[in-house]
Formats: C-alpha cells, structure tokens, sequence
C-alpha cells in the first residue's frame, strides 16, 4: 500500500487528529502561563493608577513582559498561537483587550482623582477577568481544532 | 471557504498531518511537529523540504537556551492550498458517504 492510498474521510480524520494535537500542546501546563498572564495584566492595569511617568513605564514593562512570556512558552511548548490568528478564539482576545482598555482607563481616572487606591482592586479584577479570559481562549481554541470548519 | 482543489504534494500521509499542524499554529517547532506525527528526523525532514519547494512552508532556524531550534510555518500560498485540499477531501468524503 503507499503512502497516498488513503480515503477521504481518513485523510480528514488525520486532519482532525492532528489539529487536535496543537490544542493540546498549547493547553499543556497551561495553569502556569495563566497565573503569570493574569499577574502581568493586573500589575498593568493597577500601574495605570500611578502617576506619570510610572503608568506610562507600567505598561511598557506589560508590552514587554507579555512578548517573554509568549516567547518562552512557545519555547516550552513547540508551538507558537497568536492570541487573534484563530477564527473563533480571536473573539475571546478581542474581547479581553477591551476589558482591559476600559479598566486601564478607569485605573487611570482614579489616579487623577484621589481615590488612586481604587487602581489596586482594578488590578485585582483584571487579574481575575484575565485568568477566565485565558482559560476561556483556551477551551475555545482547543474546540477549534477539533473541527474542521 | 476556498475552491476545492486536490493538492497531491499536501495529500501525502505525513505533509497532509504537517500541513493540519502548521494550519492551527502561527509557528510550530520541528520536534513538536515531528513527535506529533510520530515520525524520524529523516522522513520529517524529507517532506519539510517537499513543503519547502513547494512554497508552502516556511522554515527558520532560531538559538534558544544554547541550542538551534527549527521553526516551520505555512506560507499564505500553503494556507491557500490546504485549505482547498481539505475542501476537495470534505467534498470527496460527501460523495463517497
């Protein structure tokens, strides 16, 4: 038999098998790169809440620590998903990132005013939406896979 | 979704398993590709290179941790090409069931 005799619904069931295995990479030990995910987004949105130029060099540091973290967990994992290249699951980071702006935003009026304490359970509620909000990314991406629509 | 079109350098057991990888990921390393597929170096390597010449994957070598890392990534021409291959597979599979 060669390699080329396959039918089309095994072809397809191969597919499926092995999308399914970029799910699971990407989900493995992912508890990890959540608590240290949610960790980056709350400093970040806390720091918005300090005053110029510390909020500005707050999320400076979240740029950049967001870039370490993805580069050493594709390192980690062998694989590498931007957050907004999967079809569905791109609508779950869409959707963190507007979270975060509006909480970033509301850190930062609080700064201004004085109640800039308020910039601490800011951050603990990013912390909390942005561990949801991966987990979430990752069942729905790990769904994703697993059909080939 | 694209034109089905049957593609027969991706539908080859091993590159048409590379090709659903790569699909899903924006980069995914040689090793996970290869351990994936459960496959040797050399057969992985021999149908990297078919995908290669193809135009349909991009391949990158990159230091991490004291070591050289290959990393493959499919081209828009092999995102455009799997996707009509699975599309023909999809309309095949309907026909033959």
């Amino acid at each position: 038999m060669t390699e080329h005799e396959q039918t089309p619904a095994e072809a397809l069931e191969a597919i499926r098998k092995s999308r399914a295995a970029v799910g699971e990479a990407v989900s493995r030990n992912s508890r990890t790169y959540d608590l240290i995910y949610s960790t980056i987004a709350g400093l970040m949105v806390a720091g918005q809440a300090m005053p110029m130029p510390v909020n500005i060099l707050a999320s400076a540091a979240a740029c950049v620590a967001f870039g370490l973290l993805a580069r050493k967990w594709a390192q980690r994992t062998g694989v590498f998903v931007s957050g907004v290249s999967p079809k569905r699951a791109r609508w779950v980071a869409f959707g963190m990132g507007a979270v975060f702006v509006v909480l970033m935003l509301a850190s930062m009026y609080f700064g201004r005013t004085d109640r800039a304490w308020l910039g601490i359970p800011m951050g603990v509620v990013a912390f909390l939406l942005a561990g949801a909000g991966t987990r979430l990314w990752g069942r729905v991406f790990r769904a994703e896979t697993r059909d080939l629509k | 979704m694209k034109a089905p079109v049957f593609d027969p350098v991706i539908h080859a057991p091993g590159r048409l398993q590379i090709c659903a990888i790569l699909s899903e990921a924006t980069d995914a390393e040689f090793a996970m590709v290869r351990d994936a597929i459960a496959v040797s170096d050399s057969v992985m390597s021999k149908h990297v290179k078919q995908l290669e010449d193809a135009g349909y994957v991009a391949v990158s070598k990159a230091a991490a941790a004291g070591r050289q890392r290959t990393w493959l990534k499919l081209t828009p021409a092999g995102r455009a090409a799997f996707a009509s291959h699975v599309a023909e597979l999809t309309r095949l599979a309907g026909v033959a069931g």
